[in-house]
């Protein structure tokens, strides 16, 4: 049972003061083995707050991250399932799913993680697999698109060919969890 | 009133332990002349007593004082022996009033013998006559033959079922001891299925409740009644326990493969008293009864029912480390009673021996840094496996609140036999002392055997607490 949080977009400063108060008492150590940031966290404060959380920390750059040092994309593979993260400003046009569904075919992974959208939306291609977007953890917004001002997140609970996925959104100030089974038929393609 | 003073008088034998049976069994005396002389002594306990009724204190303070110079009283039993090799049972005969005092703190049946009169071999038949030949067990007959001398069949197998008797596991009637055995053992193994919770549903295997409630849990919940919740709070306390397992008897080498029954026995003991959980400490006690009731679990007949061998005696252990527990889990988790034992036996030093008191207060070597240790966990870690079972069967065979009164004498009696050494050391010295001596069955023997002395000496504080010495 492996415990995967899909997070991003925070904003913290330059767009939010900090996490909502309700998800910060809810992510405690102990809990989460892997972090997945899509980027835009702003600065290294908010990295050592997912650090913190005792798991495996994996960030990709945003475009308005302080940092450089993250990459661009990335392939982990936990527990049998192939994970990409990538933040999503690089995916043109911004609201397309086709080519979210071809830069996963090109990283060749089974879930593909991205953030930049404000709304928390996960799908399943007709290939197999998933595609998460985790939204805004404080439901700020992006260059490009106004906010929802619903702040999420996802947490994934990789069972073998299962995932289950845990939505968690603040809604007038009440954690609303959603709860779904997807199987991942899998067909990866071979990079 | 009288008759107390003059047991208790202080006799002038300064060697009379080394004329103990203690020191006899030790140094392997002649028990062909000893025994018949201590039975004499036991028959003829009766008739000095009732001697004494008609004699003035006067009168009694020189028979006692005749009595230990030898030169004979006149008691009859006495005077038809004379000789130099006979005079240690008169010295033992004068101690016998003192361990009158002894015998009276157990069980009293009407079987009134005592267990230092009866020869090993008398003693073998009779606790085999009494574990396996009557069809009610008399538990406390067999409580009083392992009393001090331990379990005497040397096979695993008695000692494991006496020490389930001792516990009030098995039923005394021998009738009903399959029945028995056989409801705990499932009530154990259902406990164990329903406490090891998986959050998760799992292909196959049904959610056996339908609670409305788990459809809204999530992994992050922190509601009272969410599965999530209580899958990361135990494995908190499995992680706890399986850190100190991996420590237990390190030595041992045949307990290596039951480290994974301990842990599972410790958690379900945790999980059923949420308020003191686990603590440092339970896993030794655990470790003893587990490996005490996996050797004596019998020659397994195939693999399969070795298997269910093991977990009978994973499950049987359970329950008597539960029993153990019962009068014991309160020096694990209430301050005050932890605190109360301590100041008891801070002050059964004090009065028993000052100049080791005064010692330690000085070294400021609080009793708790050495006696909370050898309290929990009944002195295991201070003995090898060996010696620690022997402790174990007298600790087992006394009643359970007695258990903690005999505790404190067997630390006063531990203290003792270091006392030379410890007057004159250091603190750190002192210390290393106290700690892990890993002394081996002989020495487990003698200090029981000075224990009951402390327990019924007089107090001589100015030259420790066995005076004899």
């Amino acid at each position: 049972m492996v415990l995967v949080l899909a997070i991003g977009d925070l904003n913290v400063p330059y767009g939010a003061a900090a996490l909502p108060e309700k998800f910060q008492r809810m992510l405690v150590p102990g809990k989460i083995q892997y972090v997945f940031v899509t980027g835009n966290l702003n600065t290294r404060e908010v990295e050592e707050f997912f650090v913190s959380l005792g798991a495996e920390v994996f960030i990709t750059r945003g475009d308005l991250d302080v940092t450089q040092e993250y990459p661009d994309r990335l392939v982990v593979s936990i527990a049998g399932v192939s994970l990409g993260l990538i933040h999503g400003h690089q995916l043109i046009p911004y609201s397309d799913s086709h080519a979210a569904i071809a830069l996963k075919r090109d990283m060749g992974v089974d879930v593909l993680i991205t953030g930049f959208q404000p709304e928390c939306k996960i799908t399943q291609p007709e290939d197999g697999g998933l595609l998460v977007c985790p939204g805004s953890a404080t439901g700020t917004n992006n260059t490009y698109f106004p906010s929802s001002g619903i702040p999420s997140f996802v947490l994934m609970d990789l069972q073998g060919s299962r995932i289950v996925t845990y939505t968690y959104m603040l809604i007038h100030d009440d954690v609303k969890v959603e709860r779904i089974v997807y199987d991942k038929s899998v067909r990866t393609i071979p990079t | 009133m009288e008759e107390v003073e003059l047991e208790n008088i202080e006799l002038p034998h300064a060697e009379s332990r080394k004329h103990s049976l203690g020191a006899a069994f030790e140094s392997r005396l002649n028990t062909e002349t000893l025994v018949p002389a201590a039975r004499s002594r036991v028959e003829n306990h009766g008739t000095v007593a009732r001697k004494d009724q008609n004699r003035t204190p006067s009168q009694k303070v020189g028979d006692a004082v005749r009595h230990a110079k030898g030169k004979g009283s006149e008691d009859p039993g006495a005077a038809s022996r004379q000789g130099p090799e006979l005079n240690e049972p008169q010295k033992v005969s004068s101690q016998e009033p003192q361990r009158r005092a002894v015998a009276s703190s157990m069980p009293a049946r009407e079987t009134n013998f005592h267990p230092h009169a009866l020869p090993a071999k008398v003693r073998q038949e009779r606790f085999s006559q009494c574990l396996h030949g009557d069809a009610l067990v008399d538990v406390d007959v067999l409580a009083r033959l392992v009393w001090i001398w331990g379990v005497p069949e040397d096979a695993a197998v008695a000692r494991a079922l006496t020490w389930k008797l001792l516990c009030g596991y098995l039923p005394e009637d021998r009738a009903l001891w399959e029945s028995t055995l056989a409801a705990k053992r499932t009530e154990y193994r259902n406990r164990v299925r329903e406490l090891y919770v998986n959050p998760q549903e799992e292909e196959g295997v049904e959610m056996a409740r339908n609670d409305p409630a788990l459809e809204d849990d999530h992994p992050l919940s922190t509601a009272a009644n969410s599965r999530w919740a209580q899958y990361f709070k135990d494995s908190a306390i499995r992680e706890t326990i399986n850190r100190d397992v991996k420590r237990t008897q390190p030595e041992l080498d045949g307990f290596r493969p039951l480290e994974e029954r301990l842990a599972r026995i410790l958690f379900v003991y945790a999980r059923q008293r949420p308020k003191l959980s686990y603590k440092q400490g339970m896993n030794e006690l655990g470790a003893v009864m587990l490996q005490v009731f996996h050797d004596g679990r019998g020659v397994p007949q195939s693999a399969s029912s070795a298997d269910s061998a093991a977990d009978d005696a994973e499950a049987d252990a359970f329950f008597c480390l539960e029993h153990i527990l019962e009068e014991y889990a309160r020096f694990f988790g209430d301050e005050s009673a932890i605190q109360h034992e301590i100041d008891e036996f801070s002050q059964l030093l004090l009065f028993r021996d000052k100049p080791l008191s005064d010692h330690f207060a000085r070294l400021k070597l609080d009793a708790r840094f050495y006696y909370l240790r050898w309290l929990r966990l009944w002195l295991t870690q201070d003995f090898d496996m060996a010696g620690a079972v022997l402790i174990w069967d007298f600790l087992l065979s006394t009643s359970p609140t007695a258990r903690v009164r005999w505790m404190r004498f067997l630390g006063l009696a531990f203290l003792q036999q270091k006392r030379t050494q410890l007057l004159r050391s250091d603190l750190s010295v002192c210390m290393k002392l106290l700690l892990h001596s890993g002394s081996g069955r002989a020495d487990a023997f003698r200090l029981l055997r000075d224990a009951e002395l402390l327990q019924c000496a007089p107090p001589d504080r100015s030259r420790g607490a066995l005076a004899y010495r």
